[in-house]
């Protein structure tokens, strides 16, 4: 199972590949920003992709409409990672289309199965 | 012998009505007479010369020279018969003379010889009498001496003239000096009597009377005057003006007089006098100078009224007012009263400064200026029922200053009686920088919220994964250093929830849907919570619940018994029982969380509900809480409209309750509620919210909801940016340029949301909004108005379609605009954060 880590803080994309390649066994890809991330959805097409919401140039949503809007990548499932606790927030970005909201801090342990879930892969 | 009776002249009656109009007879010798009578003799060489009148009876001398009788009888007079012929009579010897012979004067004494006279004739032609020359001895006289003495004779009756014309003009002047007499006699009297009347009248009368003489003096005080002043009668007789004017008055007094004195008038004078008694009296009226014939002051004269107790009462009523006003206009918040009409009366210093206006420009002026609203019946109505709304509590107002700025403000109202009526005062608080600060801190938090969470998420992230060994095993002391730092992240993390939730609480951001929820799943959902961490500390937990329904949040209510519960089994020793139970009350469920721990003192428990209270300081570190617990539990308690509280004895444990208002929810609706979800956390199967918004998509036409958005805007990029928003989340959009496609649109199929711009062509929003409430189906479709100026509160109450709300382009986001949206649809938040 191949996941996309899309984030501008390198601390974070090192702990969820740590959670997702140590603890749930999965292979990992990363990605600093929205283009990039594109670009190597593209290229890698991974299975997920775990999106940071606030990025700094494309951010979440923007980078999601572009997934969206490549035929290559709009059919992969993208889990939002924020760091706005607010319900609101939660239910704005589900309504984008995504496969689940994740806040921000996560808990490593749990990572790797709340990505299956939200995948609809029983753990 | 009787001499021969001598004829009156034909003019008899006019020639005595003549001679008594000269006033002669009878009068007493004159020089001028004299003189004359002298020269005629002296002319004639006479020992006797007369000036001889004939009277009716008599011949009467003004004037002789020699020995004759003053007066003898008519019939001897030998002048009666000169008086009968205009010119000189000249008998040279009397005793030849028949007319004479016989005359007694003649044949005795004096022995008249000779006679001449010259008759007396007035310029009307009657004979006085003579100028006449006698001797004793017959003679003859020259024609020179005959003419000298016509011409004396003329010069006579000149002088008679001239003497009676003397004479009358005496009379007349001596007549009119009698008549003038008595006619001042009778003036003076009437003006006794008058004066009488005055000095009655002002010695009655009330106001302070007085005359005062040009030096000064005082002529005249009345019994007020007197008994204000507190002198008698004869001692005010003794005082000057000065006497009695106070000091700090005179020079303005003395100034007062001379204006009167010199022909000035004063209805107002105010003067200040001293008693006797040293009292300072002030006195109020009018002052005017009365003067003699030629215009000379004679007195100064003034009628005053005591208004010491007038001015007092005064004086201390403007005391009072100024330190009302000034009371008012140092309060920072702003005062405006009101009349009946709704006419702006007063309006303090603050609240000039809140509206920008002056005082003098909103005094007068209806209480629409504040807001904006145009003036007439509607807007007046609007504000009424608005006064009604605010009286007593307080009420959000968009006000609008001078400038045209518009702005929120407070208002609350308070009616107060004046002898005008009712009147209402408002008090006025400009809260535009509270919203502000509102705002502000809003985005403090949320800026907080992030850069705090992702440091913490890389701390946590590591610290999980090294504990777990993950990467590899650790020697047991490593483990115990990792445990605590990851114990104390996950604390910190913690407090980063409490702190924002109790700000979001506090401010009433955090989303709170209040429904009919039942209380059994409430509890079941907080003990799946805390089972785990009971089971751990060997805590036994005992569930008594009623079937009831509340009015709550059932998220927040889950939130509020857990937080209560974990507490409770903090605190229990090992082995204890925490007992949780609902119960119904009057009117409210009440919910319980009981232990048998070590119980709160008396002196906390009420400020254990507030932040950071704890009953020990160290609890929060010993017993991994965050001090926010229990203020949040109160907040999202008070947010319902409910009350929490704790019922405890040191050592023998406490019992927490709150209590929330019972829903009188149809039963149906309760029923309707599907049931709680197994655990807490997000899940699809959250009951449905039963807003009013879900219900207007219901009632759509065949009964199927239209979830779609109607959007309307004249400006096409907007109108594709907005659009793409809102498709960008799934929600179908169909969009129009102006009022009369927005009107099709909504009619052809009633959309969940209406997006108005104000300025549409065709038909401006006040149009479209008119047109569709007319409509039974559209009259209630939620409407969102996205305009691109500020709104009065005027425009906002003709906008009111459904449920409605307003944005302004500058001010709100894209993203308010999409919450805004996402929240008239229902489509709000759901228990969705994982933590």
């Amino acid at each position: 199972m191949k996941i996309l880590i899309v984030d501008d803080e390198s601390d974070i994309r090192r702990i969820a590949r740590l959670s997702l390649a140590k603890v749930g066994g999965m292979q990992v890809v990363e990605a600093a920003n929205g283009p990039d991330a594109v670009a190597r959805a593209e290229a890698e097409r991974p299975d997920a992709i775990l999106l940071d919401v606030m990025m700094p140039g494309l951010d979440g949503p923007a980078t999601l409409a572009q997934l969206r809007s490549r035929a290559a990548t709009q059919a992969i499932p993208v889990i939002f990672l924020t760091a706005k606790a607010m319900a609101s927030e939660v239910e704005r970005l589900k309504a984008l289309g995504a496969a689940a909201v994740l806040t921000k801090p996560f808990d490593p342990m749990q990572l790797p199965a709340q990505v299956k879930t939200a995948l609809g892969i029983a753990t | 012998m009787k001499p021969l009776p001598v004829p009156p002249p034909a003019d008899e009656e006019a020639r005595l009505e003549a001679l008594r109009r000269h006033r002669i007879l009878d009068t007493p010798p004159e020089e001028d007479f004299d003189a004359l009578v002298r020269l005629a003799a002296l002319v004639c060489g006479t020992p006797v010369a007369l000036v001889s009148l004939v009277d009716a009876e008599r011949q009467w001398l003004k004037a002789g020279v020699g020995v004759w009788p003053r007066e003898t009888p008519r019939e001897h007079s030998l002048c009666a018969h000169a008086i009968l012929k205009p010119e000189l009579l000249c008998v040279e010897d009397a005793r030849q003379d028949p007319r004479f012979a016989l005359n007694p004067l003649v044949t005795g004494a004096p022995g008249i010889r000779f006679y001449a006279g010259a008759p007396l004739l007035t310029p009307e032609g009657h004979a006085l009498g003579t100028l006449c020359v006698i001797d004793h001895v017959p003679r003859k006289l020259a024609a020179e001496q005959l003419e000298a003495l016509e011409a004396l004779a003329r010069h006579l009756v000149h002088l008679l003239g001239l003497r009676r014309q003397l004479a009358e003009l005496h009379e007349s002047v001596a007549e009119r000096d009698r008549a003038e007499h008595l006619e001042r006699k009778v003036a003076e009297q009437a003006l006794r009597e008058s004066e009488e009347r005055y000095r009655d009248l002002f010695e009655g009368a009330s106001d302070l009377i007085q005359a005062v003489a040009p030096d000064g003096r005082l002529l005249y005080t009345n019994r007020a005057w007197r008994e204000t002043l507190g002198y008698s009668e004869a001692e005010a007789g003794a005082l000057t003006l000065l006497d009695v004017v106070h000091p700090d008055n005179r020079a303005e007094c003395l100034e007062l007089f001379q204006w009167v004195a010199e022909g000035g008038q004063v209805d107002t004078a105010q003067l200040v006098f001293v008693s006797k008694l040293g009292q300072r009296i002030v006195v109020e009226g009018s002052v005017n100078c009365r003067r003699d014939a030629d215009g000379r002051p004679v007195s100064t004269r003034a009628i005053l009224r005591d208004v010491t107790e007038r001015r007092r009462a005064e004086e201390a009523l403007r005391a009072s007012e100024a330190r009302t006003r000034s009371i008012l206009d140092n309060m920072l918040g702003g005062l405006i009263t009101i009349d009946r009409r709704g006419r702006i009366d007063s309006v303090n210093r603050a609240a000039e400064e809140i509206f920008g206006y002056s005082r003098d420009e909103l005094i007068g002026q209806h209480a629409g200026i504040l807001i904006g609203a145009e003036p007439g019946e509607e807007a007046q109505a609007r504000l009424r029922e608005g006064f009604a709304r605010a009286l007593g509590r307080v009420t959000e107002w968009q006000g609008r200053r001078k400038s045209g700025e518009e702005f929120p403000f407070e208002l609350s109202l308070f009616e107060f009686d004046t002898p005008e009526g009712t009147q209402y005062a408002g008090s006025v608080q400009d809260v535009s920088e509270r919203r502000q600060v509102d705002r502000l801190k809003k985005e403090f938090v949320s800026t907080v919220s992030h850069e705090l969470r992702t440091p913490l998420t890389s701390i946590r992230g590591s610290l999980s994964l090294l504990s777990a060994g993950v990467l590899g095993e650790l020697p047991d002391e490593a483990k115990d250093v990792l445990e605590i730092a990851e114990r104390n992240a996950v604390r910190l993390i913690g407090l980063i929830n409490d702190i924002l939730d109790l700000e979001r609480l506090e401010t009433g951001r955090l989303e709170m849907h209040l429904q009919p929820t039942p209380a059994v799943p409430v509890l079941q959902r907080s003990m799946e919570a805390v089972r785990g961490m009971a089971e751990q500390q060997g805590i036994a937990l005992e569930v008594t619940a009623e079937e009831l329904s509340v009015l709550g949040d059932a998220d927040r209510l889950v939130q509020v018994v857990v937080n209560l519960a974990s507490n409770a089994v903090k605190f229990s020793p090992s082995g204890g029982t925490v007992r949780v139970s609902v119960r119904p009350g009057a009117g409210f469920a009440e919910f319980a969380v009981e232990d048998q721990g070590r119980g709160v003192p008396k002196r906390l428990q009420a400020a254990i509900f507030e932040r950071f209270k704890q009953v020990q300081a160290s609890d929060a570190r010993e017993k991994g809480g965050t001090g926010l617990g229990l203020a949040i539990c109160k907040a999202i308690v008070e947010q319902h409209g409910g009350e929490i509280g704790v019922l405890s004895e040191e050592g023998k444990g406490s019992r927490f309750y709150f209590r929330i208002p019972l829903s009188h929810a149809e039963p149906e609706l309760a029923a309707a509620q599907p049931p709680a979800p197994a655990a807490g956390g997000e899940s699809a199967s959250e009951p449905e919210r039963l807003d009013p918004f879900v219900s207007v998509l219901r009632g759509g036409p065949g009964g199927a909801p239209h979830r779609d958005v109607v959007v309307a805007d004249d400006d096409e990029a907007l109108l594709g940016v907005l659009a793409r928003q809102l498709l960008s989340q799934g929600i179908p959009v169909r969009t129009a340029r102006d009022g009369r496609q927005a009107m099709r649109l909504a009619t052809d199929l009633p959309p969940a949301l209406l997006v108005l711009d104000v300025s549409l062509p065709g038909a401006d929003a006040f149009a479209v909004v008119e047109a569709l409430r007319r409509e039974p189906r559209l009259a209630s479709t939620p409407l969102l108005v996205y305009s691109g100026m500020d709104l009065t509160t005027a425009d906002r109450a003709r906008l009111q379609l459904g449920p409605t709300r307003f944005l302004t382009k500058s001010r709100a986001s894209d993203r308010e605009f999409l919450e805004v949206v996402l929240e008239m649809l229902g489509r709000g938040p759901r228990l969705a954060e994982v933590r």
